[in-house]
């Protein structure tokens, strides 16, 4: 009888385990495929040789079946960086929008059909501005956004 | 013996409840959670795009610093004036006053001066029992070294983020509130002071934007009017504001022009916004600014 219940237990709670282990899988492989912070530290040693300095980060990471938005404000006479790192095979788009909705910055130049690994914006007018990030294949997003200022 | 087997399974049903889907439990713990007794209720979200749009100090920090203007120590709050602190209300807006000057030694290079800010920062924290989301000794330690500023940078924002993140999650995106507020009003006063002393443009023309910061600090703050300390606050930044209707502002529509220079994108604003502000205005923010800042150290 014992014998039963022992084996019962260890029937009873086999899922649980293999459903952990399994989880702890996933994650380590979610880890693997995407280290946005990778991605960042790159970033942000990309700030001082060009002269700026840290301000802001973002970790693009999850679903990018729409753009990640955010918002800032920038300040008139202050020269900012968007430095973007991001998988090889990835075109990620970001762009700056003014208050009043109106494109301002973008690392994609239409012209040239070309992504720039960064862009520098030059403000010259105090407000808050939307930056979104968006890339054109529809696979999870992976990488990340170092905002970057120097007067 | 049945029942034995049945609590067994039991026992092994609840664990995989309790793993299966931990975000469900969160998701049901925010959605239900509501604003402490005479807080209005306000979604963590719109505190987050609020938090995120603030500008950090360090941007006229760095100005000033750039200005060539010497380090000034008389301007920062003494961390002998910690003991005068005793409320939540106090540590927030401390924690943000110290967290700027802390700033604002750093970029000087300031590294004792740093050190002692950040037991300033400590301090706060652990009264607000947040602490622990500090790493301290790693931004002690990014603090001596003058070419990590930019690392010491970032683990300060992240660990904004993770003091954040815990504040709403305890329900006290009051507190948040008061650290940001705290931090803008310090440096704020660093820059008036500053203009007091040393008459420069530039420097006036970004005290005169502020308003659009402390337009975003009002909204914030309107949200908690039930709350006596967080209504008064409120209430002078709102007397500051009325200050700053009398700076001029000129907008200049233009077109933006881009250039690529050594395979790096460009981009000049073509709109520009011209301010005018007179010496009697900036005496003015000047002599508020100062007010509301010595309530909030001394």
């Amino acid at each position: 009888m014992k014998k039963f219940l022992f084996i019962s237990l260890i029937f009873a709670l086999l899922p649980f385990f293999t459903f952990a282990q399994k989880d702890k899988e996933t994650k380590k492989r979610a880890e693997v495929e995407c280290n946005a912070n990778e991605h960042l530290n790159k970033c942000v040693e990309s700030l001082r040789p060009q002269g700026y300095r840290f301000l802001k980060s973002y970790k693009l990471e999850g679903n990018a079946s729409k753009p990640l938005e955010y918002e800032y404000t920038l300040s008139k006479g202050t020269t900012y960086f968007i430095s973007l790192q991001h998988n090889p095979d990835v075109k990620l788009k970001v762009i700056l929008y003014n208050e009043d909705g109106r494109e301002e910055a973008s690392n994609y130049n239409k012209k040239l059909d070309k992504y720039y690994p960064s862009v520098e914006i030059r403000c010259q007018r105090t407000g808050v501005y939307k930056i979104t990030f968006s890339q054109e294949s529809k696979t999870d997003f992976c990488a990340a956004s170092v905002l970057g200022f120097k007067r | 013996m049945r029942k034995i087997l049945a609590t067994v399974f039991i026992f092994a049903s609840i664990l995989f409840s309790c793993d299966s889907d931990p975000d469900v439990s969160k998701i049901q713990n925010d959605t239900t959670k509501k604003a402490k007794s005479g807080k209005v209720p306000i979604s963590p979200q719109v505190i987050r795009e609020f938090v995120d749009r603030i500008p950090s100090p360090m941007v006229i920090s760095s100005l000033i610093r750039d200005m060539g203007v010497e380090y000034d120590q008389t301007l920062l709050n003494s961390i002998d004036n910690e003991s005068k602190y005793n409320n939540d209300y106090r540590w927030a807006l401390n924690l943000g006053i110290y967290s700027t000057d802390l700033g604002y030694a750093n970029i000087y290079e300031k590294s004792q001066d740093a050190i002692n800010l950040l037991v300033g920062v400590k301090d706060m924290a652990d009264q607000l029992k947040i602490g622990q989301y500090f790493e301290f000794e790693k931004i002690k330690e990014l603090t001596k070294s003058s070419d990590k500023l930019d690392e010491l940078l970032r683990v300060t924002e992240e660990n904004l983020q993770q003091v954040n993140a815990k504040l709403q999650e305890l329900d006290r995106s009051d507190m948040t509130v008061l650290i940001i507020t705290g931090g803008w009003i310090e440096v704020m006063y660093l820059a008036c002071n500053v203009a007091q002393k040393k008459s420069n443009k530039v420097l006036e023309s970004t005290i005169a934007d502020q308003k659009v910061v402390l337009d975003q600090l009002i909204t914030l703050l309107n949200y908690y009017d039930s709350m006596p300390k967080m209504r008064a606050l409120h209430d002078e930044l709102v007397e500051l504001d009325k200050i700053f209707d009398k700076v001029k502002q000129t907008f200049i529509k233009g077109e933006a022009k881009t250039v690529e220079k050594d395979g790096q994108l460009i981009i000049q604003q073509g709109d520009i916004t011209e301010t005018e502000m007179s010496k009697e205005v900036l005496d003015e923010i000047t002599a508020k600014i100062t007010a509301i800042r010595n309530k909030v150290v001394n």
